[in-house]
């Protein structure tokens, strides 16, 4: 035991791989959620 | 009709997601590929560079939500009821995050996934504590008991957040103590300020979009209703305005 972490790219790739995934999935469902809302708010206009 | 600013498309928060794409890649590229691995940690010291801005901007946006809820309650103005259910929502995102990350890299270097130290119990009381306000949001349908209501839940649970900050200092922790400029070696501290920025100009969009998110349905409910079909029509036949 050297007490030197070997290796461990695995986790370093799954780090990076949630934060990106869920920051984006939070980006897209608050641009599907806004773009739904403003759809629900035209027709709101036009009835 | 004119349009008000809340109607129109949401350029800044667009602006502001879109510079903080090209700041986590250029961070991420120096961290993954330019900075050297640390000297006991390898190459899984890496994670800092994502991990350390999550918690930095996890904490200001609680402090946020934090400003948000004093704002109200002694405003009493309704932007600032929309902009503390974005901040928690946000805020709850990055802890949750955070305690992922964490996770991560604790298995490598220490072995376990989980350990109830004082900072990841300390962590993990904050992330529940604002669910819990997020939920109570949920549940409470009348406008100003949810947000008098969650506003003084958000000061309460606050408490926690300079807790978790000072938690590596004022207890014996298996975590390590605060990652500043003169705890990080020169080479690590570029990779690690450039994705810190990124991260704060995504929470700023991610707020500004969900505040409006929010704002959208306070407007709804604090419209007054809608007269029923038939009178709109008789309304209407006399000349008068539904």
């Amino acid at each position: 035991m050297t007490g030197v972490v070997v290796g461990g790219w695995e986790y370093v790739i799954a780090a990076y791989a949630i934060t990106f995934a869920v920051l984006g999935g939070y980006g897209v469902s608050l641009f599907l959620r806004l773009r739904g809302e403003r759809g629900a708010g035209d027709r709101e206009e036009t009835r | 009709m004119a349009t008000t600013s809340n109607e129109r498309r949401p350029i800044a928060a667009y602006a502001l997601l879109g510079i903080a794409v090209v700041l986590f890649a250029i961070g991420s590229y120096i961290g993954l590929a330019v900075a050297p691995p640390e000297h006991y940690m390898g190459d899984v010291q890496r994670i800092m560079y994502v991990h350390v801005p999550t918690a930095w901007v996890a904490m200001v946006t609680l402090l946020c939500a934090f400003a948000s809820a004093l704002a109200f309650l002694f405003g009493r103005k309704w932007k600032w009821d929309a902009r503390m259910e974005a901040f928690i929502e946000v805020g709850v995102l990055l802890s949750a995050l955070l305690c992922v990350q964490g996770s991560i890299w604790a298995k490598p270097t220490w072995g376990v996934w989980w350990d109830w130290d004082p900072r990841l119990t300390t962590t993990a009381v904050m992330l529940f504590a604002f669910i819990g306000i997020l939920a109570l949001r949920r549940f409470v349908e009348d406008p100003v008991r949810r947000a008098t209501w969650s506003a003084v839940a958000t000061i309460v649970a606050f408490a926690d957040v300079p807790i978790v900050y000072f938690s590596v200092k004022w207890w014996n922790t298996l975590h390590q103590v605060q990652s500043t400029p003169e705890t990080v070696d020169g080479p690590m501290i570029t990779p690690l300020r450039i994705n810190a920025f990124a991260m704060l100009f995504l929470m700023m969009g991610f707020v500004r979009l969900r505040t409006r998110l929010a704002a959208r349905r306070l407007e709804d409910e604090l419209a007054p209703p809608l007269p029923a079909r038939g009178e709109s029509e008789r309304l209407a036949a006399a000349g008068g305005e539904a």
